[in-house]
């Protein structure tokens, strides 16, 4: 794209990659460290006393 | 609409549904961006804008979604006040950082448009400026919410702050009505049709559901983390107490 605007438009599409590269890997790391964080908490916990027992 | 509290109220359900959900949502989102990023890129230059017109089709759906995140936000904050739903207090908490992504993405496009066509990267115009504050706004959710330690008053001031806030919204919207701006009216939904020629409305129509999709795939991810937190918390507060 040889065109005198094109100083504007690829920071543009740059910076759109950018911040959605960094919602999805943010969001993804989240939820498995609190997924892995959670199932280590669990295996040493006692049972949840809300939880019904399975019959 | 009655199955949507039910269905909030059940974070076994949630989770089963997200899990097959969240991906799929993903996979539209890519599907979706990949046609509309090739039609933006066959597009022709535009008479006035020229190629930069190629900003547009990225700069109107993170506009269009920054409003519509915080409308999500607003009703999730609305149901967790009212109704006192867990997983509705979640889905407020997960939206806000992926709202703020959206609402930076458009200032951010908006001024790299604004240099090349109006001059200049920044005026305080009624909708940049309203835009401006409703980037403020998740930001100051975002950062009440991490202040209070106490996750119930958190979460009730969180969603007083976003109920209050959802005044900004029809300012955004009729900023260019209300007041004399720089920043031009309506061009898609407004009386008699969208005045965008095919070839600008289809790149801008099929962005706007990717990143439609992508926002419903990474707010049900977000939501699935603050479960998983939440349920971290009260395994570590059995362990503590056992």
């Amino acid at each position: 794209m040889a065109d005198k605007y094109a100083l504007f438009i690829w920071p543009a599409y740059l910076v759109t990659g950018v911040v959605f590269a960094a919602l999805i890997g943010l969001s993804l790391s989240h939820s498995r460290r609190w997924k892995r964080r959670y199932e280590e908490l669990s295996g040493k916990a006692p049972a949840d006393p809300a939880k019904k027992a399975a019959p | 609409m009655s199955w949507a509290p039910a269905f909030l109220s059940n974070p076994e359900r949630f989770m089963a549904f997200s899990r097959w959900a969240a991906p799929m949502f993903g996979l539209l989102a890519a599907a979706l961006a990949g046609a509309g990023l090739w039609l933006g890129f066959h597009a022709p230059p535009d008479y006035q804008q020229g190629l930069t017109v190629r900003i547009m089709f990225i700069h109107i759906p993170s506009a269009w979604m920054s409003m519509f995140v915080y409308a999500c936000l607003a009703g999730a904050s609305f149901l967790a006040l009212i109704f006192r739903h867990v997983l509705a207090d979640a889905a407020a908490q997960a939206a806000a950082p992926l709202g703020a992504g959206f609402t930076l993405l458009a200032l951010v496009t908006g001024s790299l448009w604004g240099r090349p066509m109006w001059g200049t990267f920044w005026v305080w115009d009624a909708r940049l400026t309203s835009v401006l504050v409703l980037l403020l706004l998740y930001v100051a959710y975002i950062a009440l919410r991490a202040a209070l330690d106490d996750e119930q008053k958190a979460a009730r001031a969180g969603a007083i702050l976003a109920l209050v806030g959802v005044v900004n919204l029809p300012i955004i919207h009729f900023s260019v009505d209300w007041w004399n701006t720089l920043h031009q009216g309506a061009s898609v939904f407004k009386k008699g049709g969208s005045s965008l020629a095919p070839v600008y409305y289809w790149p801008v129509i099929l962005l706007t559901l990717a990143w439609m999709s992508a926002f419903g795939s990474l707010w049900l991810v977000r939501i699935r983390g603050e479960v998983w937190r939440r349920r971290a918390d009260a395994a570590a507060l059995r362990v503590a107490y056992s």
